[in-house]
């Protein structure tokens, strides 16, 4: 299992929100970026988190200036509603693009991305939200309902010839509520066809364990941002429950 | 002449790897023609991309310039799509490759149900892999329990004998990691996103001599 530190960026500043609201400035990303480095984190996800509600771009010379010395995968997305964003987050060095809103209204550059990237180059990203008995899927810093439910939206991603899936639970978003298990009977089918990373409240080492037979990556940004949890313990733990060593 | 060339074809994602060597100090320099394949020794065919994005009529000339650069005894690193291009068919593209290796590259669902194989691997490597000089070079100082970055949807499949072939191991199942045959190697990891170890892979490969 993998873990992905997620920095949402606006205006190149990091920031963090709660539940996808009340969103809070916390500084320069680079040096988050950087220090999570040092400390050995498997990956880093920048989003440019309020990309598609404000239709604003990730600027690429903050992400070439993040990249810098880091041999490790980088992904990054948040409002990319073309192909040729796609490609920019890509010459900026990104190894991966993260791409949401955009199935939505432009499939065929989804298509033309994924075709000259391949599918492993491509994140789809899902925010949801349990309304009545229902999985709601949702775009736009989970403004906009996509009218699809969770199960239709990854077989979306599949069709698409996506590479892998990052889930994202809106109520557990900077919560540290401990990430979802409610959607397990819903997506099991997609556990063993797809790599699935899952967001929103990780805050308990033990998840790691709990979900590492189903769990591609765990995606994280509050509990390290805010220092609740360390970065090197959260790996060499990880590295005796996935690596035994 | 020292430099290693760096063979961008399409639109193939080379910054992770451009970023990797700079960090090491390593003399390199891009190019996106074969015809100047001749200014270098070696050469890495990077891999960010998909196969489809080179018409039949390049592939046959990058193949041709390949062949006639590495008989003239030039190293190739082929890099994830960079090794699996260099085998003689893709099932991703459905067209014939490089040629430069006997095999072909399958889809991973067939290998293992899912559509991606990613993640951080250790090689299993023997003793008996490090009697190739090569390879005994390419991983000095880099510890057994290393583990590399896997990011493909195709494997390299082969049954040429004369081809020393690598595993690593995902879930229960082997999936191959590395190829040699003479002075034509490749990873379908990543040593440009493999932290600490990738980039000491890529320093031993600078420092290799031939």
């Amino acid at each position: 299992m993998r873990i992905i530190a997620r920095l949402d960026i606006k205006n190149n500043i990091l920031i963090k929100s709660i539940m996808y609201d009340g969103v809070k400035q916390l500084g320069d990303p680079g040096k988050y970026a950087d220090q999570y480095f040092i400390d050995g984190i498997d990956e880093l996800m920048i989003i440019n988190n309020t990309g598609s509600l404000y239709n604003t771009k990730l600027d690429g010379t903050l992400l070439s200036k993040i990249r810098k010395g880091k041999p490790i995968p980088i992904s990054a997305g948040g409002g990319i509603s073309s192909y040729d964003d796609a490609m920019r987050l890509i010459e900026s060095g990104s190894d991966k693009i993260v791409i949401n809103s955009i199935i939505h209204k432009n499939i065929k550059d989804v298509k033309k991305i994924v075709n000259t990237l391949g599918a492993s180059s491509v994140v789809g990203a899902v925010q949801y939200e349990k309304r009545d008995q229902s999985f709601v899927t949702l775009y736009e810093m989970a403004r906009e309902t996509t009218g699809l439910n969770l199960y239709d939206t990854l077989s979306l991603y599949c069709d698409l010839g996506v590479g892998e899936v990052l889930v994202t639970d809106v109520k557990r978003d900077g919560c540290y509520a401990g990430l979802s298990d409610e959607i397990n009977d819903e997506i099991s089918i997609f556990y063993k066809k797809m790599p699935i990373l899952l967001s929103g409240g990780f805050f308990d080492i033990g998840e790691i364990k709990k979900k590492n037979q189903y769990l591609s990556g765990i995606v994280v940004s509050s509990s390290f941002h805010y220092n609740k949890l360390n970065i090197s313990t959260v790996i060499s733990e990880r590295n005796k429950i996935c690596f035994n060593n | 002449m020292n430099k290693i060339g760096i063979y961008r074809y399409g639109s193939c994602n080379v910054h992770s790897l451009i970023n990797a060597l700079e960090s090491l100090s390593i003399n390199y320099e891009i190019f996106e023609s074969t015809s100047l394949l001749k200014n270098y020794k070696k050469v890495i065919l990077p891999g960010v991309g998909n196969m489809k994005v080179i018409d039949d009529k390049s592939m046959k000339i990058i193949s041709e310039d390949l062949k006639i650069f590495s008989k003239d005894g030039g190293l190739i690193y082929g890099i994830c799509l960079g090794l699996q291009m260099m085998f003689e068919f893709s099932e991703e593209s459905n067209k014939k490759t490089l040629g430069l290796l006997n095999g072909k590259t399958i889809s991973v669902v067939k290998l293992l149900s899912k559509n991606l194989n990613v993640n951080f691997n250790k090689l299993l490597l023997e003793d008996s892999h490090l009697n190739n000089n090569f390879i005994k070079k390419l991983f000095s100082n880099i510890s057994r329990s290393a583990r590399f970055y896997f990011l493909h949807s195709y494997y390299c499949k082969t049954s040429d004998s004369k081809i020393l072939q690598i595993d690593t191991k995902v879930k229960e199942n082997k999936v191959p990691a590395f190829f040699i045959k003479d002075n034509i190697v490749g990873s379908q990891f990543h040593p440009e996103l493999s932290g600490e170890n990738g980039l000491k892979l890529l320093k031993n490969f600078s420092e290799i001599v031939i």
